[in-house]
């Protein structure tokens, strides 16, 4: 058994897929003296329910970069240390039904080009094609991404935590950080088991407990976890095995094949606040998951059955709800936070943790080993929020937003639904009341 | 009737005013925006008569004591003026050259500096002039403390001159200069600066003021034909009179000089700021990119709706990327922001093929030598 050190540079805490991969980059970048605490198994947290897709094309440039980064790293590291992350590269089909979206996916399908991802315009006939079992009745149009497809997201963590071992990183699994020591402002350590671990930066890759985490030392985390759901179904004899991953956003549905079953995911439009009692995640929640909730699925699962007909002939294996954790604006949490020197978060990843875990990882290691960051993140920088943004009114609504955001339509100057009024003027009333005119006569 | 209302750096802010007893509410397209008429009569209207623009999330942080000029001086790349009520637009870097923020300086008194930046990167700012901040500053975020109401357009100092009885004069009050003024009886620390491009002033008050001073303005304005402006009237306007914006036309990717920001950059100060070293590096090298203003050719509005992360070709090869899109009805032209890395000229590039990629689609563009509107509001 491995002695827990009693000083070092780094400590991870957290053996999910951004941990791992945040430990992996720092060490290769030449940080040996990183260490990894998880406080169960690795993946124990979200990363092992997660379904595993992989897409490269992100909103900005800086994350089509993390997630582009991400699926070449796995499969650079498949080879070097001859370990399966089960990638399966099918590609992945989106499809538009409704005239926004297709303009959309036509506008993703144009940014594409700046960055070198493979995206083909598709009509319907070429639609069906490559995924022979869809009902095309109402769709407009769909762009296809030969490159990407889906991963297994407990091999990816194991991948990349072989890779951090080998690059000179300790991991310490069944270690729970107890408490987060600092001093002078500053991180000073950590203290596991009892024991206190001097150390000189802190990476918080502890996903859903991230927020409470933060609170209880004065640091503002915005994320909280809301009910993920999907169903895999039994095994269908007629499957095609290489169809793509399908996203059908306009019915807020994810479709993967996978060893001759279907997974059929949802991203709805109004999710539903996990941990809802006691607006926090037990110490223990291992593997965890919730209740079946099949009044709220109902309507997808109907919606998927009108994508893909033959699914209706298909038994239900595995019906899953499990917490994930989202953002005020369903976009990642990295950097140094403003409250604690040296204390840098890679969590939040808004059900992406698999397509940009290796990429958040590398941006995190090279933030903290440079002291900022040279790439436009802005998006993606903790310091895009405030302290309200955090609490627990505040994240615990916007959450049921914005996990249905990640398929909702991305509109042009779109301003968000819930938790709002949070700041108001003094004059609000009053320009709320005010038309842009404040004199009578129109002025041409 | 009245304001649409979104979020900016936490707080409600008008977005745009409805007019002819339209709903104030989006509705959402990837072309004509129902906004449209509404923003097109505030920015007229704003260089005609007088708009009224909500500037309070603009982040504001207060640094006194001794040293406070110098370590200015240290973290900008202007030269920051030092003389009472002077005001200094600079960015601020990391030590790699590249840009981490983009404000405004102002001298309120002697030691007591206020920093003026963006609303939604407050944290960020804030964050990035603490880390190099001795302890012997003293360092106050005041965002909170104060509402800040934008008065600009031809027609502003007169009506200012009508509710207050300070001198804003030409010949007193210069642009670039602010001091305290009393309105009614308030008092508000008036800024002579506009990031609309207009005679104007930017007047910051103590919050418990500031509904007070709101309806003083709203009642004179009538006399004025003030209007309301939101924040799309301001993001049009800060784009046809040249003004870059941080986390969209600039960031920690893009140096000043990439950016055609290098005015800001002073090396007669001979203070080592902070990324001058890696400035002096790169000072004389040709960059790989550079800002363009281009806008589509026989364009309508909304056809297409500009945004970012769009193409832009030269004849088949895409040479860069846009970075802001806004359609300026003043100038009726659909404008747009980027960089592009050619060996080209824009002389060299007047008569080539430029064209941005919208949705699949290719636009014919022109290449704009210089921003759609002039400098000379600051001389009047």
């Amino acid at each position: 058994m491995k002695e827990i050190p009693d000083n070092c540079k780094v400590v991870v805490i957290g053996g999910g897929v951004s941990g791992c991969s945040t430990a992996y980059h720092l060490a290769k970048f030449g940080w040996k003296d990183t260490i990894l605490l998880e406080r169960d198994q690795l993946t124990s947290g979200t990363t092992w329910h997660a379904a595993g897709l992989v897409s490269q094309l992100g909103p900005s440039a800086g994350i089509t970069k993390i997630r582009k980064y991400s699926l070449e790293l796995y499969k650079r590291l498949e080879k070097e240390i001859d370990f399966s992350s089960g990638l399966k590269l099918n590609g992945a089909l989106s499809i538009a039904t409704t005239k926004g979206r297709w303009q959309e996916l036509l506008r993703q399908a144009t940014t594409a080009q700046l960055y070198d991802v493979n995206v083909e315009v598709l009509n319907i006939n070429q639609i069906k094609n490559i995924y022979p079992i869809i009902n095309d009745q109402d769709i407009l149009g769909g762009i296809y991404m030969p490159g990407d497809g889906q991963a297994d997201p407990i091999g990816v963590t194991n991948l990349l935590a072989k890779a951090a071992r080998n690059e000179g990183v300790k991991i310490f699994q069944n270690s729970p950080v107890q408490k987060i020591i600092s001093k002078n402002g500053r991180v000073n350590g950590v203290k596991v088991n009892g024991k206190i671990i001097e150390c000189e930066y802190i990476v918080l890759a502890t996903g859903m407990w991230s927020r409470q985490i933060g609170e209880d030392m004065g640091v503002s985390i915005p994320l909280y976890p809301a009910e993920h759901f999907y169903v895999i179904t039994e095994p269908l004899n007629d499957l095609p095995k290489n169809i793509p991953v399908l996203r059908d956003f306009d019915d807020s549905l994810y479709l993967k094949e996978d060893a001759g079953k279907m997974l059929i995911g949802i991203f709805e439009g109004k999710s539903i606040p996990a941990f809802n009692k006691t607006n926090r995640v037990p110490e223990d929640f291992s593997y965890g998951e919730f209740p079946e909730n099949f009044e709220h699925f109902e309507p997808y699962l109907e919606a998927s059955l009108k994508r893909v007909p033959m699914l209706k002939k298909a038994g239900i294996r595995k019906f899953f709800s499990g917490p994930e954790s989202f953002t005020p604006d369903t976009n990642t949490l990295l950097g140094e936070v403003p409250e604690l020197k040296n204390l840098f978060v890679c969590c939040g990843l808004n059900s992406i943790g698999i397509g940009s875990g290796g990429g958040v990882g590398k941006v995190t290691a090279e933030w903290m080993m440079r002291g900022h960051i040279n790439e436009d993140l802005f998006i993606y920088d903790i310091k895009r929020f405030q302290k309200f943004h955090s609490e627990v009114n505040f994240i615990k609504e916007r959450v049921t937003e914005t996990l249905g955001d990640l398929y909702g339509m991305h509109w042009p100057y779109k301003q968000p639904k819930t938790s709002r009024n949070q700041k108001i003027l003094p004059y609000h009333e009053e320009l709320k009341k005010s038309g842009c005119m404040l004199w009578s006569i129109r002025w041409i | 009737m009245g304001a649409c209302f979104g979020v900016s750096g936490g707080y409600e802010r008008p977005m745009w005013f409805a007019i002819n007893k339209e709903k104030p509410e989006y509705e959402y397209s990837y072309d004509y925006q129902n906004w449209f008429p509404s923003v097109e009569f505030e920015t007229k209207n704003t260089i005609n008569n007088v708009g009224l623009f909500e500037m309070s999330p603009f982040s504001k942080f207060d640094l006194k004591g001794e040293e406070t000029f110098q370590e200015l001086q240290r973290l900008c790349t202007a030269n920051i003026k030092n003389t009472l009520g002077s005001i200094t637009y600079t960015q601020m870097l990391n030590n790699d050259g590249g840009i981490e923020a983009d404000l405004s300086v102002v001298c309120i008194d002697k030691n007591h500096f206020r920093i003026i930046g963006p609303a939604a990167t407050r944290e960020h700012d804030k964050f990035h002039i603490k880390k190099y901040l001795s302890k012997n500053i003293i360092f106050k975020d005041v965002t909170e403390d104060y509402c800040c109401l934008g008065l600009f357009g031809p027609k502003s100092r007169d009506l200012i001159s009508r509710i207050s009885n300070d001198n804003y004069s030409k010949e007193i009050f210069k642009f670039g200069t602010s001091k305290y003024v009393e309105i009614n009886g308030i008092k508000v620390w008036a800024q002579r600066l506009s990031y609309v491009g207009e005679l104007g002033f930017e007047l910051y008050v103590e919050i418990k003021n500031a509904k007070k001073l709101y309806q003083i303005i709203v009642n004179e304005g009538k006399n004025f034909h003030l209007s309301h402006c939101g924040m799309h009237a301001m993001d049009i306007m800060r784009m046809e009179s040249g003004f870059l914006h941080w986390g969209h036309d600039i960031s920690p990717e893009e140096n000043q000089y990439e950016a055609g920001l290098a005015f800001a950059i002073s090396y007669k100060k001979n203070v080592d700021f902070i990324g001058k070293e890696a400035l002096l590096k790169i000072k004389d090298k040709k960059q790989s990119k550079r800002f363009v203003m281009l806008s589509i050719k026989n364009s309508n509005p909304g056809q297409p709706l500009l945004q970012h992360f769009e193409p832009i070709y030269l004849d088949n090869k895409i040479i860069g990327n846009t970075t802001s899109g806004n359609y300026s009805f003043n100038y009726k032209k659909n404008l747009s922001y980027g960089y592009i890395n050619t060996g080209l000229s824009n002389e060299e590039l007047l008569d080539k093929n430029l064209f941005i990629e919208v949705g699949k689609k290719k636009f014919s563009v022109n290449i704009e030598m210089k921003p759609l509107k002039d400098k000379s509001f600051r001389l009047n």
